[in-house]
């Protein structure tokens, strides 16, 4: 009689826990099969992706962020492996400098031609060896020129009293900083201590009048008529401009940064085919027409550009007119990075 | 019928568990070494490193750097000094008025009858409410005055009245005025001397202490009503009350972003529609939007707990009450109160412990400027500092901080009853 007592207790112990082990169970798949796939939140068109399944028969497994630390962190941690990821620029810096990519075949993505000459050699791939251009742009502001009258050309116009509450920027110290340092002169890839020091009251003014922080969706909150001016990504002004009119893009004069995301296949990568794949495949005119359709920023795909209806070329916020001064973020350092975000979020909390 | 398992009359002596005991807890053993014991030591290794180059990365150095950031030692000192003054100055008035309200109306009702009681109790209600809104001083504009002076006139005024109820376990008492005080620390929040980190707390606490109560305030009073609803009912009440958590959390999030924006329907019914308000109302965003959150996450935690303890209410002591002469009022502060109080003890500590800890909500409704301590702590870790070790010692203290006040509190009940 103990005996089935005992049997019984045992086999629902070993129910209980393996169940548990069995629903996280995966059976292995066959390389190459699949794409892990971890790029920016709205950056990447879902028809694209579908597209391409329907194309190669290749599963692509989207994962998103919307900051390059979280996708550092995400990566480093090393619980999933990704086959691409999508840096910007001073975070492929970093990467390169750690060894965390690998280098990508050419021969395998003869639409590599299409990219325009200006986004090959950049200063942080200066080879090409590790990254392809996917799509750039540029930090400036928008204006709701409906509620606000007044003519808006700088961050100093921007950073006023009377806007108090009126603003929404990127939840990104780093870029915070930038557009203080940009406002003070100062160069803005030099980060020390005195440099801190110095850009600190300015930061302090901005965050008093800054009501929201977001790096996801700016537009939601200008849409909504929350807020009526915003420093925010181009493609969210492109967005913005294309819905309404209303909303317009202006570079500020002090000088502002462009970005530059590339592809880029890390050292992990378990499928490093189905990504050279899909690079090719996204450089396609008509694929890379796509994604300029859904996401207005700055194409470098030359072929693409040519297929672009008049009215995306035109859009000022896509391809801003004339030659605007604009600097790129390159690596400063863990230290120097953490010495800002230390700043921000303090003069942060201490609102 | 004999039972498939006789109990041995020996084994009901033993009181230990058997082989088979020992086997069918394997997998909870299991459960909390990989989901609470592991995640901690290795989050209590990690509060002792440095961090690296790249976000996430850390050198195996061993350092104090981290806590010695989080507590800042001169700073703690002042900190302590400025909330400790704070706290002691509105419990101790707080304390008071509630004490007024609950001694004075009780001899009013004796001496002079139950009328001139409650014109007391009116008049004492509005006076804490005063001193609370004078003390916290969290909103301004006039809808959102209006909105503390209620819950705080009714809060002041039912506390006194529950004086006589409380005064056996004066240890609820004086933990209920703690918790009402916390609320007045928002301007503490802004002193330059309090260290950043501690601020943050400081202002975290304040914020689930004000759900804690507001929810209270508003889960009790349905609780109640379920419990003591008709059996065929209460399910269809209970199940109303569950049916949004159904739903994702997120989307209940966004969808009070669409209520409560500039251009949302809230605004859009007191200025187009009605013509109430001429210009918008601003909640969202602001502090007030993200309590407005957290109370309407938080609040089936609030009643569940407390209809709990309703349903299980003895009936028979509430018509001895009443036979023995209570008023209605009388019967429910002296008899019901205190027998819910478990209840009401769950729901407060299911509210107020989650909600420190809460970024989701604070970081949607509040567009990044109102940072809680578990923003920063998430900042930390996924966000632009990448310093794992500082978030790890903020973890472990956040930690120990709610592991010394759950002993506090256990040991006061001990005593205290």
């Amino acid at each position: 009689m103990k005996w089935s007592k005992w049997i019984r207790a045992s086999v629902t112990g070993v129910l209980a826990f393996g169940s548990v082990l069995v629903g996280t169970g995966r059976d292995a798949v066959a390389q190459n099969k699949e794409l892990n796939l971890f790029c920016w939140t709205e950056y990447v068109p879902k028809e694209v992706i579908d597209g391409f399944t329907k194309e190669t028969g290749i599963t692509v497994n989207l994962e998103e962020y919307d900051s390059n630390e979280q996708m550092l962190t995400k990566l480093l941690a090393g619980a999933a492996k990704y086959d691409l990821v999508q840096p910007s620029e001073y975070t492929t810096e970093a990467m390169v400098k750690q060894n965390l990519l690998q280098e990508i075949d050419a021969s395998k993505i003869p639409n590599l031609g299409n990219i325009l000459p200006e986004f090959r050699g950049l200063p942080h791939d200066p080879e090409n060896k590790f990254t392809v251009t996917w799509m750039t742009g540029t930090v400036g502001i928008v204006v709701n020129t409906e509620k606000v009258t007044e003519p808006i050309t700088s961050f100093k116009d921007v950073f006023q009293d009377k806007y108090k509450g009126r603003i929404v920027a990127l939840d990104d110290s780093r870029e915070i900083a930038s557009w203080a340092m940009a406002m003070q002169g100062l160069d803005i890839n030099k980060v020390d201590a005195d440099v801190l020091d110095k850009i600190r009251p300015t930061v302090e003014k901005m965050v008093s009048l800054i009501k929201v922080y977001d790096s996801t969706s700016p537009k939601t909150s200008l849409t909504n008529g929350d807020v009526d001016l915003g420093v925010v990504w181009s493609g969210e002004a492109a967005i913005l401009w294309s819905g309404n009119k209303k909303f317009k893009y202006v570079l500020p004069s002090e000088g502002t940064h462009r970005f530059i995301d590339s592809f880029a296949i890390p050292k992990t990568a378990a499928n490093p085919d189905a990504a050279h794949a899909f690079i090719n495949y996204i450089l396609r005119p008509e694929v890379s027409v796509l994604i300029s359709e859904n996401f207005p920023y700055t194409n470098p795909n030359g072929e693409a550009r040519k297929l672009l209806a008049p009215e995306q070329r035109d859009n000022p916020a896509s391809y801003p007119p004339g030659n605007p001064k604009l600097d790129t973020f390159r690596d400063i350092g863990g230290r120097a990075t953490r010495m800002i975000e230390d700043m921000v979020s303090e003069i942060r909390s201490s609102n | 019928m004999t039972p498939t398992v006789a109990l041995d009359a020996s084994n009901a002596q033993r009181r230990r568990p058997g082989r088979v005991g020992w086997l069918l807890m394997v997998p909870l053993a299991a459960w909390l070494g990989l989901f609470v014991v592991a995640p901690t030591a290795i989050m209590f290794v990690y509060s002792f490193l440095r961090a690296g180059e790249l976000p996430g990365q850390v050198d195996w150095v061993f350092t104090f750097d981290n806590y010695k950031q989080v507590f800042d030692p001169i700073r703690l000192y002042k900190t302590v000094l400025v909330v400790g003054t704070d706290t002691a100055l509105t419990a101790g008035a707080f304390g008071l008025l509630v004490f007024a309200n609950g001694y004075v109306g009780s001899w009013l009702a004796y001496m002079r009858g139950r009328w001139s009681a409650g014109w007391w109790m009116l008049l004492g209600s509005t006076a804490g409410a005063v001193g609370l809104l004078i003390r916290t001083g969290l909103v301004g504009g006039v809808t959102s005055t209006v909105l503390v002076l209620v819950v705080a006139g009714v809060l002041a005024g039912v506390c006194g009245h529950f004086w006589e109820s409380l005064r056996p376990r004066w240890m609820s008492l004086v933990i209920l005025i703690v918790l009402f005080s916390f609320t007045g620390w928002v301007h503490v929040a802004d002193s330059p001397d309090i260290q950043r980190y501690l601020r943050t707390l400081v202002r975290s606490v304040n914020y689930a202490a004000i759900t804690t109560v507001v929810c209270l305030s508003a889960g009790y009073p349905v609780a109640y009503f379920i419990g003591r609803a008709q059996e065929k009912n209460r399910n269809l009440l209970l199940m109303l009350v569950m049916v949004p958590f159904w739903t994702s959390f997120l989307i209940r999030t966004y969808a009070w972003l669409t209520i409560l924006s500039e251009e949302g329907l809230l605004n859009a019914l007191l200025v187009d529609a009605t013509g109430v308000l001429d210009s918008p109302l601003r909640i969202l965003y602001t502090p007030l939007a993200v309590i407005i959150g957290l109370t309407y996450t938080y609040l089936p935690f609030m009643i569940l707990p407390i209809y709990g303890s309703v349903e299980k209410l003895d009936n028979s002591l509430v018509e001895a009450a009443f036979d023995l002469g209570a008023s209605p009022v009388r019967a429910f502060q002296q008899v019901i109160i205190p027998l819910t109080q478990p209840g009401i003890v769950a729901g407060v500590l299911l509210v107020f412990i989650p909600s420190i800890g809460m970024f989701a909500i604070s970081d949607l409704m509040g567009g990044g400027s109102v940072p809680m301590i578990g923003n920063t702590i998430q900042t930390q870790f996924i966000g632009k500092a990448g310093d794992w070790p500082l978030g790890a010692a903020l973890g472990i203290t956040l930690l120990v901080m709610f592991v010394l006040c759950y002993f506090l509190l256990n040991r006061r009940e001990s005593l205290g009853e």
